[in-house]
């Protein structure tokens, strides 16, 4: 979910950010000015609440236990002493919400880091080494492109899982996420890393007498990290999504444990009666990833990464 | 023509690939596929049958040629829970699913064309800004959302915020009607599915053909059309909007398959009955065959359409016609705007 700007023409600039990422990039460059703005501020502000709340949800007091059942809240809207309702079985939904992003929020680090290592390395070694190699490993990336994404990981999650087990548990889901990420993240980093493999610092390097690996790490990897982490906030965004969807279809880690995704599809049934039981999740979640998208769409227009493909 | 010939070599090359994994997806199974098939407390003689049935004692590449062999002349085998060819029940759920997407893609380059041309018409102006705000906020707002949304407000009656009642029942929140059962039926049920697929390609569309635009109307034939006194209108629509349209179209063909993993979903929330909902059905059924070929059918359909949209593209764009370097930079534009 990646913005889809090719070449816009200079005067587009004043079109705003989200339209001309690009041309921005190029004007803050030229003024020298890192301007970020609030908005930005503010996106940074809510995922790092999120976190935190994920993070510390067993020891807050206010973050009531996600399981215990409270007949008076039953289906209950909003109130001071549950902020957003209680669901069908008078369940805290506020506290349900946060241990959800504990789940979200893990898979879509979890399965990103996964990502960019194996990616990284395989786009990295690619774009240095070119030849015979690029063309195995990056047409074995296409081919896995080749299954649309959500498919893939509706089959990897049911062949991973062990007969028996219904749905898949943390660990399968992050496997199979993380390897729908790799030929993205590996796309990527290829292409950055070609802008920086034929440059003068890595030809210097060689002239040294440098060894392909310490070029590698050395010289072109600093390189191309900045973009790459740029790009690993738009990831998670597109993991939380898939993860999402996996668990609305009840085959991601399973209830009673609470995901944002199984959340909103046990609202779903009810959202003529109790609709907050729905639209919380739906909210927390819309606002979680316009954030993690905004806040890398700026990150990415700053590193200019041209390559965009998840 | 040569690329072309070289276009089908890779066309088949990948389709013996991924047809080779949807394969292996099944026999790579712990315990294999007939544990799986009958679970961990089968009686040996229901293993041995369905071992003999399966053909699982010859060879994996002998194995291979004989599905796809079958596969390809129709025959998917049978449903191990439902004891019906699995043919059957594709045959069945695929119409759901293809008139669900055809449908969405229409209405979303129906609403993205109008708002990119209007967006790149007064670019930097307010219209141009407030669409690329709501594009960038539907583009962080996942299809099953939206269809939640879409439900809440156009299905089961909406809410009434100080005194004001937002939404309605103006749609069935669930099921499918065939067009031939009822006309009318048939667009009310699948508007709500098919808007909750739309709206999220209508945002990526709308950027893409905005950008397009805004760089065509830097040409000087646009120029030379003005200074001829052609209306604003004319010159919009004949003269910017075709050259403007190519990589519209490319990224439409491609976008077919976030529409596939987006039908699975949404199918599901609104009880459609299409490929998507068969599918997840079998996953939780354990009906190996079935997903086998629901993801083979997926995956060949996907892989089909990519390579007919690269084609057509060629066809449309005389500029990649003609030239070899100019395909490579349409190749560019074409992973850039993968979204």
């Amino acid at each position: 979910m990646a913005s889809t700007t090719v070449a816009a023409p200079r005067w587009a600039s004043g079109a705003g950010a989200t339209g001309a990422p690009v041309v921005d990039a190029v004007a803050e460059r030229v003024s020298g000015r890192q301007r970020v703005g609030v908005g930005w501020w503010i996106a940074v502000g809510w995922l790092t609440v999120v976190a935190l709340l994920a993070l510390l949800a067993p020891v807050l007091p206010f973050v009531k236990d996600p399981s215990s059942l409270d007949p008076d809240a039953l289906r209950q809207g909003p109130t001071l002493a549950h902020w957003f309702g209680g669901d069908d079985g008078g369940r805290d939904v506020f506290a349900r919400v946060v241990w959800g992003a504990r789940v979200s929020l893990f898979i879509g680090v979890a399965s990103v880091s996964v990502g960019l290592a194996i990616g990284g390395f395989v786009g990295l070694t690619a774009g240095y080494f070119r030849g015979r190699y690029e063309r195995v490993v990056m047409s074995a990336m296409d081919v896995m492109l080749a299954f649309p994404s959500l498919i893939l990981a509706l089959a990897l999650v049911t062949f991973l899982s062990t007969p028996g087990e219904q749905g898949g548990s943390m660990f399968t889901v992050t496997a199979a996420v993380s390897i729908i990420a790799v030929p993205s993240l590996a796309r990527i980093t290829r292409a950055a890393t070609l802008t920086f493999a034929r440059r003068e610092f890595v030809t210097a390097a060689r002239a040294l007498g440098a060894k392909h690996r310490r070029i590698i790490v050395r010289e072109v990897l600093p390189n191309v990290v900045p973009p790459m982490a740029s790009f690993a906030l738009l990831a998670i965004a597109v993991v939380i999504v898939a993860e999402g969807a996996l668990s609305y279809l009840g085959l991601s880690v399973q209830a009673p444990q609470p995901t944002w995704g199984n959340l909103i599809a046990q609202g779903r049934p009810q959202l003529d009666i109790a609709p907050h039981i729905a639209l919380f999740p739906c909210a927390v979640m819309f606002i979680t990833l316009l954030s993690l998208n905004f806040v890398g769409d700026k990150l990415r227009a700053r590193f200019d990464v041209r390559e965009v493909r998840l | 023509m040569k690329t072309m010939r070289g276009k089908l070599m890779h066309l088949a090359a990948v389709l013996v690939v991924v047809s080779f994994l949807t394969f292996l997806l099944v026999n790579l199974l712990p315990g294999g596929p007939e544990r799986a098939i009958l679970g961990t407390n089968a009686t040996p003689e229901a293993v041995a049958s369905v071992r003999a049935d399966l053909h699982l004692d010859d060879p994996i590449p002998v194995r291979y040629v004989r599905w796809l062999g079958d596969a390809l002349s129709g025959d998917f085998g049978d449903s191990y829970t439902q004891k019906v060819p699995v043919s059957t029940l594709l045959a069945d759920r695929l119409p759901v699913s293809l008139t669900l997407m055809a449908y969405a893609q229409l209405l979303a380059l129906a609403m993205a064309i109008p708002l990119g041309i209007l967006a790149a018409y007064k670019a930097g102006g307010w219209f141009d800004r407030i669409a690329n705000t709501v594009a960038f906020g539907m583009l962080s707002l996942p299809n099953f959302i939206v269809a939640v949304v879409l439900v809440f407000f156009f299905a089961v009656g909406g809410m009434s915020v100080f005194g004001v009642h937002l939404g309605g029942s103006y749609f069935p929140a669930t099921g499918y009607v065939p067009f031939a059962d009822s006309v009318t039926e048939h667009f009310r049920s699948v508007f709500l599915p098919a808007l909750a697929l739309a709206l999220g390609q209508v945002a990526i569309y709308m950027r893409l053909l905005r950008t397009d635009m805004i760089a065509t109307l830097q040409e000087d034939f646009i120029g030379v059309a003005r200074a001829k006194g052609m209306p604003t209108r004319r010159i919009l629509l004949r003269h910017a909007f075709k050259p403007s349209s190519f990589s519209l179209l490319t990224v439409a063909g491609i976008n077919i398959g976030a529409l596939i993993g987006g039908a699975v979903i949404i199918e599901n929330i609104f009880v459609l009955g299409g490929i998507g909902d068969l599918l997840v059905r079998s996953i939780f059924t354990r009906d190996y065959l079935v997903i086998q070929s629901t993801v083979l059918v997926i995956a060949v359909g996907f892989v089909v359409v990519n390579f007919v949209v690269d084609v057509l593209y060629a066809v449309l764009d005389p500029r990649i016609r003609v030239s070899e370097t100019a395909s490579a930079s349409g190749h560019g534009a074409k992973a850039l705007a993968r979204g």
